[in-house]
């Protein structure tokens, strides 16, 4: 409060401050503007100002309404109140300038008193008001406002031409202006005026007369300096006759030469002739305006010279002859002597050098001579007399006070269509979702009813699963009404929020004008279709390259890739494509400023170039050399080239392959280049996905935007990641992790590729998920086959989550495996041999035995605690991602129960002790999959996503389908009847826990939960294990897989 | 290899060829041997080494071509003939694969420029008719100059041509669909589309590296871009608050930096691997136009303001210059003198104006000056005259003489030295909204497209737009002083 209240007084203080800078305004100021404008900074306001302004500015080019005086007007306004100190800087005079001139043909807005005071703003600025007034009045402009005449009466009643005044008053009210009744005021208040002025002189003459015991004398020699320094005239003294006789004329008389009379032609003042009529009035008036001045921006036009020298018949130094054609016979005959110095304009005499004082700089002379007015009506007769013809649109370019260029205006139409088809994108999204909005209040009502009617029900088992296959069916006739590109959710959730942005961005995308006509695309050329035609095999790499890294992009769909190029301005603002800085003992004093502060040190922007482009950041940390500061310094020396060069490959790894020489259609930027494809590889394909399953019936039915509102950085973007991973530089240093500076090898089926020092040979490739491929390969000297994880991400990321696991676990690691960061990819080698995936297994299902559900469970537990000890999330415990290590080939250690499994990809992990940002549980995989199911409503913690994974495994084992819950009131239980199973009783136990763990901590589930699935091993269980594992591993061991598929080729070569 | 090899985006050198067997494909030679990546192997000497006698062959193609170009020779059919010799197709195409070229060492080598349809010699101005046959009445073409496939869908902004630094020509074109354009352009005038870039706004202007393997791109949505050719990705390198008009490529003994000027009234300096700019400056208004000769920029805004800055060092604000043109300014070229160094530059208005402008003449009032151009009927005093605005200026690399296209859809050749005009040509069916020559002045590219000088009224989105390439190496000769 206190801070407020200083803060008001401060702004006070402004308005107290300055005062004299404020002009006055006859309306009045609006004092929060003013106080706004006032303690505004010079810079802050500045750009706001300029902002505004430019609005304006582009308003009033691309103005389609029915109205355009009402943006003149607001911007005119909006001037007055902004600029209060007025002056040039305001442009006042050329803004009122251009709304006259760009409305001037607009009959109907001539007694539009919104005009009118526009032309009174002019007039106030400039030095013949009563030009103006009578060339309105002359142009029928505003002849039926009072507001008019009144301001023409002031005009002259200011010069004390009452007769005047009084005349204009009456013809106003002859026409009948409106408001009358204003008019008629205020011509009785200028009577009054008048009268008492009158009277009050008359009074003091009388006084005078009274007291007049002295007759006034002429005195001797005062007051008989000259006045004025070119015109000397000496001032009058009269007494006597003469001095009654200007007395009593005094107040009807224009003591000043009228200037528009001198104009017009010469006229001996006749002081009888007091009876000019109104007609003559106007008459003369108008003779000023119709010799047009000349135009400002003309160019080889003659100066103006001596108007007395070879141009007799021009009574105006400046006027064009064109359309002189009336006046000449009203010149008098003689040419009035005019000294030759008294044309010449006057200069200030400046000692000052201008370019320290801008302030006190020399006035040019003539530039900005000629009055308002005239240059108003210059510009209507232009056009009339024109010698030449712009083909240009010139009203455009210049109609607001600054100059627009074509592009600009251009960009502007542009930006104009882009931003209307995106607002109603937003319309109709508006209106979507208002309708969802009904059908799920709808919903609501329905599933209250039917929950009503299955509490009363509560206790019949057989009848309760009606209900819920109905709201089963709810969910889906909801899903089908879900709209592609919207979703619904009730949790806030980054995933589902970048969804709508990119969606959103994808359409404004399309309706971009780029894509508009039956125009052909841009095809380049292919040098290697016609190479092939000519029968010359191609160079074996570049085409091979592609094919290489088309396998991994099998799920990038078109639309993830436009995606990902094409997210609109907005989203995209902040910067992408750069690699932060993070060397900040280099960076520091450049980071947050201009690198080169001070304009007079020239050899410090050099410096500070030679900084910014020496190669340091990524390869330093990736190739493990220590980034310091000195050896920086020495690269300097370095030829520029080559640093340049290794630098961009460096800074970006994620530089496609060099090798390849062929060109395609360009994908813009690699999936990690972009903001919004951080969301690693096949994020687009996973989000609209997740953004259609969004349409569930949670239990609280509400449309929140929070998503919008926040738009959180997924965790598993890429870019998020690689930030974590550079503040870890400790990572290169691992054994385990090698850095390829080249692209990904090609991986072709009996090819060899090299891995560190050896050479392994693909045998199969295994298995294809959305971010990464599994491929048998064997080493070069044995025909073990060991598994390769290949994938295009260039974030590290399972190899940090391994080596993070093994060091805050602090347990030896079995096995080996190593990690191959290339360009453009990753290839992750485990030791493992003979291991296939879960998936494998989920084909033959009939292989799945109660005793390896157990194994595999129980395995599931260990590992689990293992990692939430570890503070790791893994997020997507599918079969996919788990190995199942055959033991058959190794039946001597059953006592390593809990070694069955193996994690091969942590994609969606997130490492909780490091990712402090993640706080709910959308997002995850398992989360994806198991959409839909209430039971996700009530988490909080993202640990327990990896329970639900649990859950979902073994519900797939058991009952192959994923996982069903319910509420029974206290409880969430499974769909499934569960007694019927053997060892029933664990199964429902093991649910029971896992599925209410609520907010427990999920490593003392975990461990409780396998302690008490440890009991079910014993002797007979093992025996049924081996045998069940023999089985398994005969029929789907990777042995058995090559085995079948040798087979399969060798067959089909023979009919060949 | 790396280096100066033709960036990948733009492909082999070698395999370009193909599609042209007529003629020279790697006649030109990279500047020196390189040095090799590891991943190139051994082979590469060998490629580099054939080179020599490729480029002989093609003195004997020359000839061949010579005793056929009487006038209206169709080029298509000297295509024809040349594929009749498919091993010397097959010898050319495998700058990557050596081991093919076997023949051919023994024809002496020739002056490799004369060969070309490009090169000094004429004759290419009669050679484009036939080329695409277009008699049509359509005067879209009037010049008959050889027309750029795939052209860009909407109008043309920004034109440019490859640094010498690569072999080859290569031209850039940046339009208002959003996307930067590449083309090979050999020396018969085939053009071939190399690469395609997008932005999320229109580009506005485009240039290249000193070393031809990046190139730079401002667009409308506040961004500029640098395209990095060998890997052909683009990242984003600079951020305005409003669209970004000009780009420039500075390459100083001291520093190298992207210099962007936009219409929020900052020139800034970009170093490409950082997201904060070296340097700002401010400018009086919003930059129109700007144009770079080491030592020296230019930048003209709006409201007619002119600053001139020196590179050296550092940038800095050398001088304002009170306009010599009384409209807006639209376009800004430097020109050199005698010894290669920039000394002025030419000033084109949006009223048909262009000022020559000195930046220390020995005499001001003389040296300087201002000429009319793009209007109509010049003299004609009984009708109005039109006037139109110059949409871009060029100088010739070598003779210094300069073109100005306008949106009358007309190019003119001038002599500013002996301040005469060279040559105006026919009038184009829609404005000529950009235009530049190659680095050896032998090829003059103008863009027809709309220039938006009518405002949107006049906006035609079927009309097509063409980039059109002339040969320029006779026509801007200047003319002999007596």
């Amino acid at each position: 409060m206190k801070e407020k209240s200083e803060a008001m007084s401060l702004e006070g203080d402004e308005w107290e401050l300055s005062k004299e800078n404020v002009q006055p305004l006859r309306q009045g100021r609006s004092i929060s503007t003013l106080q706004g404008v006032l303690a505004q900074q010079e810079s802050a306001r500045n750009t706001t100002l300029q902002q505004q302004k430019r609005e304006f500015e582009s308003e009033i080019r691309f103005y389609t309404g029915n109205d355009p005086l009402d943006v003149w007007d607001r911007y005119i306004n909006w001037t007055e109140q902004n600029y209060p100190q007025g002056g040039k800087e305001s442009n006042m005079s050329t803004l009122l300038e251009r709304a006259v001139e760009a409305l001037q043909g607009e009959k109907r807005y001539y007694n539009d008193p919104r005009f009118l005071s526009l032309w009174l703003k002019l007039g106030h600025l400039c030095n013949e008001p009563l030009d103006m007034y009578s060339y309105l009045h002359n142009q029928g402009i505003a002849v039926s406002l009072a507001q008019f005449y009144i301001s023409w009466a002031e005009e002259y009643e200011a010069r004390e031409n009452f007769k005047k005044a009084d005349m204009i008053f009456q013809e106003g009210i002859q026409r009948k202006a409106t408001p009358l009744e204003r008019l008629q005021s205020q011509h009785r208040q200028f009577q009054a005026r008048v009268t008492r002025q009158t009277l009050l002189v008359l009074e003091k003459e009388e006084e005078e007369e009274d007291l007049g015991s002295s007759v006034p004398q002429r005195s001797t020699l005062a007051e008989l300096k000259s006045k004025g320094k070119k015109t000397a005239r000496a001032p009058i003294s009269r007494i006597g006759g003469a001095l009654k006789a200007s007395n009593q004329n005094r107040g009807l008389q224009n003591p000043l030469p009228q200037p528009m009379q001198s104009n017009s032609r010469i006229t001996v003042f006749d002081e009888n002739a007091d009876e000019a009529s109104i007609a003559e009035l106007s008459k003369s008036a108008v003779q000023p305006w119709i010799a047009p001045p000349v135009s400002r921006a003309k160019e080889n036009e003659l100066q103006a010279g001596p108007w007395n020298v070879g141009r007799p018949l021009e009574y105006r130094p400046h006027d064009n002859t064109a359309s002189v054609t009336a006046v000449p016979s009203m010149l008098p005959s003689f040419t009035p002597y005019v000294e030759e110095t008294a044309q010449q304009p006057v200069m200030t005499p400046c000692k000052i050098e201008p370019s320290i004082n801008h302030i006190l700089s020399t006035r040019k002379p003539g530039k900005e001579e000629g009055d308002l007015l005239q240059r108003v009506q210059s510009h209507q007769q232009a056009s009339e007399e024109k010698k030449d013809k712009v083909m240009y649109c010139k009203e455009k370019i210049y109609a607001g006070v600054g100059e627009f260029s074509f592009e600009e205006i251009r960009a502007e139409v542009f930006r104009k269509k882009l931003k209307e088809k995106r607002e109603a994108e937003l319309l109709i999204i508006a209106e979507k979702k208002a309708e969802m909005q009904k059908q799920i209040e709808e919903m609501e009502k329905k599933l209250k009813e039917i929950q009503t009617t299955q509490q009363e029900r509560a206790g019949d088992q057989q009848e309760e699963k009606m209900p819920t296959k109905e709201t089963a069916e709810l969910q889906i006739a909801s899903e089908s009404q879900e709209i592609p590109g919207m979703t619904v959710s009730n949790s806030v959730c980054p995933v589902n929020s970048c969804a709508r942005e990119t969606s959103l961005a994808e359409n404004i995308w399309q309706e971009q004008p780029h894509s508009k006509g039956p125009s052909v695309p841009f095809s380049i050329f292919d040098e290697f279709l016609l190479s092939e035609k000519k029968n010359i095999s191609p160079p074996t790499d570049p085409p091979r390259a592609l094919v290489q890294r088309k396998p991994l992009a099998v799920l990038k769909t078109s639309d993830s890739i436009n995606s990902n190029e094409d997210v609109s301005p907005d989203v995209c603002d902040e910067f992408t494509g750069i690699e932060p800085l993070s060397e900040d003992a280099i960076i520091t004093g450049f980071r947050n400023v201009t690198i080169c502060p001070n304009p007079e040190d020239s050899c410090d922007f050099a410096r500070a170039a030679r900084f910014v482009s020496t190669p340091f950041h990524e390869i330093i940390s990736l190739k493990d050399i220590p980034s310091d500061p000195e050896r920086l310094l020495q690269e300097e020396d370095l030829d520029v080239k080559t640093s340049e060069d290794q630098q961009t490959t460096c800074a970006t790894i994620y530089s496609s392959p060099l090798s390849i020489k062929k060109l395609s259609p360009i994908i813009e930027d690699s999936g990690e280049a972009t903001h919004s494809s951080g969301l690693s590889g096949s994020s687009a394909s996973v989000i609209s996905t997740s953004s259609i399953k969004c349409l569930h019936i949670p239990e609280k039915l509400e449309l929140t935007n929070e998503a919008i509102e926040n738009p959180i950085q997924s965790p598993w973007c890429a870019q998020y990641r690689r930030l974590l991973l550079k503040s870890q530089p400790e990572l290169s240093a691992s054994a385990e992790f090698f850095v390829e500076d080249r692209p990904m090898p090609k991986l072709e089926i009996e090819k060899e590729i090299e891995l560190g020092n050896e050479d392994y040979c693909i045998k199969q490739e295994y298995l294809i998920c959305e971010d990464y491929k599994l491929f048998w390969v064997t080493p070069r000297n044995s025909a073990e086959l060991t598994i390769i994880k290949v994938s295009s991400q260039t974030v590290p990321w399972d190899f940090y989550i391994n080596l993070k696991l093994k060091e805050r676990s602090d347990e030896e690691c079995d096995y080996l495996c190593s990690y191959y960061q290339y360009q453009d990819g990753c290839i992750a080698w485990h030791q493992y041999t003979n291991c296939f995936t879960l998936q494998d297994l989920f084909q033959h299902s009939e292989l799945i035995t109660h005793e390896i559900t157990v194994l595999i469970v129980y395995n599931l537990l260990t590992i689990v605690e293992k990692l939430h000890k570890a503070e790791i999330v893994h997020g997507d415990l599918s079969p996919s991602t788990l190995l199942f290590r055959n033991r058959i080939y190794d039946p001597y250690d059953c006592d390593k129960n809990n070694q069955a499994l193996n994690i091969v990809d942590f994609s969606y992990s997130v490492d909780l002790r490091a990712q402090l940002d993640v706080f709910t549980i959308s997002g995850f995989r398992t989360v994806q999959i198991l959409e839909g199911q209430k039971i996700l409503a009530n988490c909080s913690s993202p640990y327990q996503v990896d329970l639900f994974g649990i859950a979902d495994l073994a519900h797939l084992l058991l009952f192959k389908e994923h996982l069903q819950v319910f509420w029974d009131g206290s409880l969430w239980k499974l769909s499934q009847n569960i007694s019927e199973l053997k060892d029933g009783e664990l199964w429902n136990k093991f649910f029971v826990r896992i599925l209410n763990a609520s907010d427990e901590s999920t490593v003392s589930v975990l461990r409780e939960l396998a302690a008490e699935m440890n009991g079910v091993f014993d002797t007979t269980f093992y025996s049924h294990l081996n045998k069940a594992l023999w089985k398994v591993g005969k029929l789907i061991g990777p042995g058995a897989l090559l085995f079948q598929q040798d087979r399969q080729s060798s067959l089909s070569q023979v009919p060949a | 290899m790396r280096t100066h090899d033709v960036p990948t985006a733009l492909g082999a050198v070698s395999s370009a060829g193909v599609g042209d067997p007529g003629l020279p494909a790697f006649l030109f030679a990279p500047p020196r041997p390189c040095p090799l990546r590891a991943g190139a192997g051994s082979q590469a000497p060998e490629s580099l080494r054939s080179l020599q006698p490729a480029s002989r062959r093609r003195a004997t193609l020359r000839c061949w071509s010579h005793s056929h170009s009487a006038p209206a020779r169709p080029c298509a059919e000297r295509q024809v003939c040349a594929r009749q010799e498919p091993r010397q197709v097959s010898a050319r195409c495998s700058w990557h694969s050596p081991g093919k070229e076997v023949d051919c060492k023994d024809i002496p080598g020739r002056d490799r420029a004369k060969m070309s349809l490009f090169g000094t010699t004429s004759g290419f101005g009669t050679g484009g008719t036939s080329m695409f046959g277009s008699t049509t009445t359509d005067n879209h073409n009037p010049m008959k100059d050889i027309e750029v496939t795939s052209s860009p869908d909407d109008s043309i902004g920004c034109l440019s041509f490859s640094p010498p630094t690569l072999p080859g020509n290569f031209l850039i074109a940046g339009s208002w669909a959003n996307d930067v354009r590449c083309w090979e352009v050999q020396d018969s005038g085939q053009t071939i589309p190399k690469a395609q870039q997008m932005h999320t706004g229109p580009v506005l202007d485009v240039c290249w590296s000193d070393d031809g393997s990046k190139v730079f791109t401002a667009s409308c949505d506040k961004t500029a871009k640098m395209w990095d050719l060998n890997s052909n990705q683009a990242i984003q390198i600079a951020q305005h608050d409003a669209p970004v008009k000009t780009i420039h490529w500075i390459k100083a003994p001291n520093y190298s930096c992207v210099m962007t000027g936009s219409w929020d009234k900052t020139l800034k300096f970009w170093d490409t691997r950082s997201s904060n700019p070296m340097m700002v400056l401010q400018l009086p208004e919003r930059c129109y136009c700007a144009d770079m000769i080491y030592p020296m920029a230019v930048v003209a805004t709006a409201e007619r303001g002119l600053i001139v800055y020196q590179l050296e060092n550092q940038p800095s604000e050398f001088r304002r210059i009170e306009s010599p043109l009384k409209h807006q300014h639209r376009c800004v070229a430097i020109f050199k003198d005698k010894q290669n160094k920039p000394t002025g530059f030419a000033l084109g208005s949006i009223e048909g104006r262009v000022a020559i402008h000195y930046i220390n003449p020995p005499n001001p009032a003389k040296d300087n000056f201002t000429f009319k151009c793009h209007r109509s009927n010049g003299t004609n005093t009984s009708a109005p005259q039109d006037i139109y605005a110059v949409n871009g200026i060029a100088f010739h690399p070598v003779h210094g003489t300069l073109a100005t296209v306008g949106s009358d859809g007309r190019f003119s050749f001038w002599d500013k030295d002996a301040r005469t005009k060279l040559k105006t040509s026919e009038q184009l069916d829609q404005p000529i909204s950009a235009c530049c020559f190659n680095h050896n002045g032998n090829i003059f590219a103008y863009a027809s497209s709309y220039d938006w000088s009518k405002g949107h009224e006049f906006y035609n989105p079927q009309k097509k737009n063409y980039i059109f390439l002339r040969n320029a190496a006779e026509e801007l000769k200047p003319r002999n002083k007596k």
